[in-house]
C-alpha cells in the first residue's frame, strides 16, 4: 500500500465512521514510515468532507459522532508519532468549552468538542451546569484562544451575557474569542450577548472557530 | 435500480428496507367487522344473487352460466346465480399471483397479506392551485419518470390522459394504437410494475372501437415482451379490469375483456363501486352487501368461462364512495364513510382469501390542507385495514379529475409514513436494549452508542419533503412550504432521473407489434 492509497482508505474510514479501522490505518502509515504530517492532512481533508455532507443534510448526527471518533483515533496516533519524531505538532488553538449554569444539556456541546478534537484543536471540556465564575476562572488559568458556551433552553440563554460581562470585569474579555450555540440561539441573540460568533450546528461551530482564529 | 447519474442520497435514507425485497409491508392491523358480521354479508350477497340476479349483456357468458346451472333469462339478459356456483367459483379461482412490468426482478406478489401503493388516475394535469389543462405526451412521460423515481410507490400506472384529454399528438392515431403507444412509452420510462388496467379512461374511446381486439392487442404486446404466453402467464404484466356497474349490471365491453383474460389465463380485477345513497343503499352494510354480490358475480363469470388448466387469478376491488346529495355527484373519496367501506371490504375479501384493490383519493381540487388530511386518513385507514393495492398516488379529486406531479412526490412521502406505521414495533432482547441503557447510564447520551448507529435507520422513517428543521434553518432556506419543496423535488427528478434503458430487443419487438397494428388499422379504415 503506497501513501496515496493509505490516505484514501483512511479518508473512507473517517467518512464511514469506522473507528477501529481508522486507528489501525494510521498505525500502518506510521509503521510504513509515511510522513505523519501528510497523513494527518489527509484526516483533516476527510473531516472537511464529512462536514460538508452533514451540512447538506446527507448525514445523521449519530454518524457524524462516529466520524469524529474515527478521526480522533487516527489523529491521536499521528500526533504521537509527530511528537516522537520531535517535530512540531501543528497548533490550531486551545478551546475551552462548557454548558452554562442551570443547563444540563450535554450532547451538542460534546459533539462540538469531539469535532474540534478530531480537527486537531486542543479542547478542554469543563462539562455541564458550569457557574459563571468557573468559566472566568478557567479562562484566566488556561488561557484558551476560544471560549465556547452552550445553552439549550430559553431560561439559560441569558447566561451568555452574564459570563461575557464577568470576563470583562476580570479584564479577560480581550484575551479570548467567545462563541455560543444551542437550539434556541440565533445570530441576533449571540450579538446581544456580546459573543464574537454563533455556531448554528456542530459543523458550523467548528467552521466559525476556524474563522475566529484565521485558520484556513 | 437508480441510475448512477441520479443523486441517490435522498433515497438511500428514505426506506432502506425497500431495496432488500419488493414485497409490500404487511397490513390488516385494523378491523372494523367481526367474523360473524362478515358471514352475514356473505349470506346477504348470496341471497341477492339468487333472488334478484344480475344483468349480463353478453351471449357467451349467458350460455356458459346457463350450462353451469344458473337461472338465465336470455331475453332480459338476466342471470340468477345459485349459492353453490359462488362457492365453486371461490374454490376454483387462484388467490395469489405475481405481477411485474418489464423487469421480472421488480415483481410484486399480490396476496391477502402485503400492501402496495399504486399510482392514481386522472385525465388532466393539475397545477398546485387547482388549474387544469389537457396533458401533452411529454406531460405523461414526466408522470412516468417522477413515479419511477418515488421509492415508496410500488406500482406505476396510466396517469394523465383520457377520454376528453387525449394529447393532441395521439388524436391522429387510431384508438387501439394510442393505447399501445402509451404502453410502449410507459415501459420505456418505468422499471416498476405498470398497471395498464386503468386505461379505462382511454377505454371509453374503445366503446366506439373494438374492446375485444384492443384487449387482445395489449396482451399480444405483453407476450412480445415476455417472449411467450407461458412466460407471461408465469409473470403477468396487466390485469383485466372487469367492473360491474351498480346496481347489479355489467357492461358489454367489460365482459368482452373478462372473456379474453379468461381465455388467456391472465389475472383479472373484479368488483364494483356502488355509491351510498344513489347506486347503492344509504347504509354502509347495504352498500357492502351489494358490492359483494356484484364482485361474486364477476368471480363466477370469470371462473366458469376459464379453461380448467389455466384459470385466471383474481384480485377484488372496491371503489365505493359516498354520493354527495348536495352537489349531486360522486363517488366522494377521502370521506370517513369511504374509509370505513374500503376498510371493511378488505376484511371481507381476505375472509374469502383474495387480495383487494381500493381507492384512497381526496375530493379536494387543489394541493391544500384538505388534500393532505383526506389523503392521509384514507391511505392510512386502507393500508392498516390491509387493502393490498392502494390506487391513489398523485391523483387529484373529486372522482380522479387529474394528476399532479407535485402530489406524486407528496403522496410518496405519505406512503413512507404509512409504511412505517404499518411496520409496527419490534420487540426483542436487542431492541429492548437493556444492556445499552445500562452502558449509557443516568445522564449519558445514546447518540454516540453503536446500538443507535445500528438501529436508527430501521426504526425511523426519514422524510425528504416534509420539513423538520429548526425555525431559523427553515427561514434561511427560503420559508418554503411542502408544495414548494415538492415542486423542487419534481424538477430535480425530471432533471436527474432516468430509468435503466429498456432492453433494445424488447423495445424492438414492441415497436414491431405496434407497427403491425398500425398497418392493420390503416387497412381496416
Amino acid at each position: 500500500m503506497d501513501r496515496e492509497e493509505l490516505i484514501g482508505k483512511l479518508s473512507t474510514a473517517v467518512n464511514e465512521g469506522s473507528v477501529e479501522e481508522s486507528s489501525s490505518l494510521a498505525e500502518k502509515g506510521v509503521e510504513a514510515g509515511f510522513d505523519p504530517l501528510e497523513v494527518l492532512a489527509g484526516v483533516t481533508g476527510a473531516l472537511k468532507e464529512v462536514g460538508h455532507r452533514f451540512g447538506r443534510g446527507d448525514m445523521f448526527l449519530t454518524e457524524l459522532m462516529f466520524c469524529a471518533e474515527a478521526a480522533k483515533g487516527a489523529t491521536a496516533v499521528l500526533t504521537e508519532e509527530i511528537k516522537r519524531q520531535k517535530r512540531d505538532v501543528p497548533y490550531l488553538g486551545r478551546v475551552l468549552i462548557g454548558t452554562v449554569a442551570g443547563d444540563i444539556h450535554d450532547i451538542g456541546k460534546s459533539l462540538v468538542a469531539a469535532l474540534l478534537t478530531a480537527e486537531g484543536f486542543e479542547v478542554i471540556d469543563i462539562g455541564i451546569d458550569v457557574p459563571d465564575e468557573a468559566f472566568v476562572e478557567k479562562v484566566g488559568e488556561l488561557k484558551p484562544d476560544v471560549l465556547g458556551m452552550s445553552a439549550l433552553v430559553s431560561s439559560t440563554m441569558v447566561k451568555f451575557k452574564d459570563v461575557v460581562r464577568a470576563l470583562e470585569e476580570a479584564g479577560l474579555r480581550d484575551e479570548v474569542k467567545v462563541i455560543v450555540g444551542g437550539a434556541m440561539i440565533d445570530q441576533e441573540w449571540a450579538e446581544q450577548a456580546g459573543a464574537d460568533a454563533f455556531g448554528s450546528d456542530a459543523v458550523d461551530a467548528v467552521a466559525k472557530v476556524r474563522s475566529l482564529l484565521n485558520i484556513r | 435500480m437508480i441510475n448512477s447519474c441520479f443523486k441517490p442520497w435522498i433515497y438511500w435514507y428514505a426506506s432502506p428496507g425497500l431495496k432488500k425485497g419488493r414485497l409490500g409491508v404487511k397490513g390488516g392491523q385494523l378491523r372494523f367487522l367481526t367474523n360473524d358480521q362478515i358471514k352475514e354479508l356473505d349470506y346477504a350477497a348470496k341471497e341477492i344473487l339468487w333472488r334478484t340476479g344480475v344483468k349480463v349483456p353478453n351471449e357467451v357468458c349467458l350460455k356458459i352460466l346457463d350450462q353451469k346451472g344458473a337461472v338465465v333469462n336470455f331475453k332480459e339478459e338476466k342471470v340468477c346465480i345459485p349459492p353453490y356456483l359462488v362457492d365453486e367459483a371461490i374454490r376454483k379461482t387462484p388467490k395469489s399471483f405475481k405481477f411485474a412490468g418489464r423487469d421480472p426482478k421488480r415483481a410484486i406478489r399480490l396476496d391477502t397479506e402485503r400492501v402496495y401503493f399504486v399510482m392514481g388516475i386522472g385525465p388532466f394535469m393539475v397545477a398546485p392551485d387547482g388549474s387544469m389543462r389537457k396533458p401533452t405526451v411529454r406531460d405523461m412521460q414526466d408522470c412516468y419518470r417522477v413515479l419511477d423515481a418515488c421509492e415508496n410507490v410500488d406500482v406505476a400506472g396510466v396517469g394523465a390522459g383520457g377520454t376528453h384529454s387525449t394529447p393532441e399528438e395521439y388524436l391522429a392515431l387510431p384508438l387501439i394504437v394510442r393505447r399501445l403507444r402509451k404502453y410502449l412509452d410507459m415501459l420505456d420510462l418505468m422499471e416498476k410494475p405498470v398497471d395498464m388496467s386503468k386505461t379505462y379512461v382511454m377505454d371509453r374511446e374503445d366503446e366506439e372501437g373494438d374492446a375485444r381486439q384492443a384487449t387482445i392487442d395489449q396482451i399480444k404486446m405483453e407476450i412480445a415482451v415476455r417472449g411467450s404466453l407461458k412466460e407471461l402467464r408465469k409473470l403477468p404484466m396487466s390485469l383485466g379490469f372487469n367492473e360491474a356497474v351498480s346496481p347489479l349490471m355489467f357492461l358489454p365491453r367489460n365482459l368482452e375483456k373478462l372473456l379474453v383474460y379468461a381465455e388467456y389465463g391472465l389475472p383479472i380485477f373484479i368488483g364494483s363501486g356502488p355509491m351510498t345513497n344513489a347506486t347503492g343503499p344509504a347504509t354502509m352494510a347495504g352498500t357492502l352487501s351489494l358490492w359483494l354480490a356484484e364482485t361474486l358475480a364477476s368471480l363466477v363469470i370469470g371462473a366458469m368461462a376459464a379453461k380448467p388448466e389455466n384459470r385466471p387469478p383474481a384480485m377484488w376491488m372496491n371503489f365505493s364512495g359516498v354520493f354527495d346529495q348536495l352537489s349531486a355527484h360522486g363517488p366522494i373519496f377521502g370521506s370517513p364513510e369511504s374509509a370505513l367501506i374500503q376498510s371493511a371490504s378488505a376484511q371481507i375479501a381476505h375472509w374469502y382469501g383474495f387480495p383487494i384493490r381500493g381507492c384512497t383519493d381526496s375530493s379536494s381540487k387543489a394541493l391544500d390542507p384538505q388534500t393532505g388530511y383526506e389523503t392521509a386518513i384514507s391511505l392510512l385507514t386502507s393500508a392498516l385495514s390491509g387493502i393490498n393495492y392502494n390506487v391513489s398516488i398523485g391523483s387529484v379529486g373529486p372522482g380522479e379529475i387529474g394528476m399532479s406531479l407535485e402530489k406524486i412526490v407528496l403522496d410518496n412521502e405519505l406512503a413512507g409514513y404509512v409504511k412505517r406505521v404499518m411496520r409496527g414495533i419490534e420487540v426483542s432482547d436487542e431492541t429492548l436494549a437493556v444492556d445499552v441503557i445500562d452502558e449509557v447510564g443516568p445522564g449519558g447520551t445514546f447518540l454516540a452508542h453503536p446500538h443507535t448507529r445500528k438501529w436508527f435507520r430501521q426504526e425511523q422513517y426519514f422524510p425528504t419533503i416534509f420539513d423538520r428543521r429548526k425555525y431559523e434553518d427553515w427561514v434561511r432556506r427560503g420559508r418554503k412550504d411542502a408544495v414548494q419543496r415538492a415542486q423542487e423535488r419534481v424538477q430535480e427528478i425530471l432533471r436527474d432521473y432516468w430509468p435503466e434503458p429498456l432492453d433494445p430487443d424488447i423495445k424492438k419487438r414492441m415497436e414491431e407489434y405496434v407497427r403491425m397494428v398500425e398497418k392493420r388499422e390503416a387497412h381496416r379504415a
